[in-house]
């Protein structure tokens, strides 16, 4: 069975992705995110509502998966480029409004399946080198940088947590007085 | 954690108190994003020679410098690149955040702590339920921690 995203949420106070099927290839289930309230105050103010692309647990190919990483990855593939999209963020005609290098659409076909890029290739634990450190630096300060400025020009409004409004009881409902 | 490890009581005494010490610091920093995951595994090279970071689902607001401590954390302890061009890494970093050599390394040290106390707090709530080995993790958190609180010295 293909996943499908059946609920996504970023502008409600929500923090949650609800996926029915195995997006990961494994468990089934709900997930929860750190992402979308990032999404929400870092990328641009426009939010529509599109179809959530997800995408079948086959269209993202995993060269070597890890017995912890298998799976974890191709959510995050997946969760990252929905909640992207899902932002309004119009990722993949604008550019990259974090600038932070991931992975990118490379097909869009039926309702709610999106193809990612096979980013192929090993990860810099497999295959250390200098190199590749010093540009996961530079990713990380240049993602710090533009991510505090984009923040500082637009704070996030004050948490949601005023006290509940005092209930007025309806006469005939209230506690009696004695 | 006591009641996971009673032998470690009064452990994070001297991280706790260096981490209170550095709160004020971090509150008067911008606020920026924090990957949480900023590790060799979750950077992926790509064919034109770059680099892409995946595993974005622990990500968060917060002014603290944890992710280059990780990535410096754990490819210490893999060990495998030169070890001059892993130790000029924070100069990198300070050369590409207009910053000075200094203020990153005293970045790593509250990046450093608030990264442990976050990965020690999941493995005593969740890990040790969800990945039983995580266990095994907690005794080198908390030498982490006492570490740090060494090179925390209060203004």
């Amino acid at each position: 069975m293909s996943p499908q995203v059946q609920h996504a949420s970023l502008f409600s106070g929500y923090r949650r992705l609800v996926v029915k099927g195995s997006p990961n290839g494994g468990r089934d289930g709900r997930f929860r995110l750190g992402v979308p309230p990032l999404i929400q105050r870092v990328g641009v103010r426009s939010p529509r509502r599109p179809v959530v692309p997800c995408t079948p647990p086959n269209a993202i190919q995993q060269p070597k998966p890890s017995a912890l990483g298998r799976g974890r990855r191709e959510l995050s593939l997946l969760l990252i480029q929905a909640l992207q999209q899902h932002a309004g963020l119009d990722w993949f005609e604008v550019g990259d409004p974090l600038r932070i290098p991931a992975p990118r659409l490379v097909a869009e076909g039926d309702r709610g399946v999106i193809v990612l890029a096979d980013l192929g290739g090993d990860n810099l634990e497999e295959r250390p080198t200098a190199e590749g450190y010093e540009q996961a630096v530079r990713i990380l300060a240049r993602m710090r940088a533009e991510s505090a400025l984009r923040l500082a020009s637009d704070p996030a409004p004050p948490p949601v947590c005023a006290a509940p409004p005092p209930i007025s009881w309806p006469r005939r409902h209230g506690p009696t007085r004695r | 954690m006591t009641a996971l490890r009673p032998d470690l009581a009064g452990a994070l005494d001297a991280p706790v108190r260096a981490m209170t010490g550095r709160l004020e610091q971090l509150s008067s920093e911008p606020e920026t994003i924090v990957h949480g995951d900023f590790q060799a595994k979750n950077l992926l090279h790509t064919p034109g020679g770059g680099i892409v970071t995946i595993d974005w689902s622990d990500a968060y607001v917060h002014p603290h410098l944890g992710d280059l401590y990780l990535l410096l954390r754990e490819s210490r302890k893999q060990g495998r690149i030169e070890s001059v061009r892993m130790e000029a890494l924070p100069e990198l970093f300070a050369h590409e955040a207009g910053t000075d050599p200094q203020t990153v390394t005293d970045q790593l040290v509250t990046g450093g702590l608030c990264w442990t106390i976050s990965a020690l707090r999941w493995v005593v709530e969740i890990g040790v339920h969800a990945v039983p080995v995580s266990r095994e993790w907690i005794d080198e958190l908390v030498t982490d921690l006492r570490e740090l609180a060494k090179r925390h010295h209060p203004a």
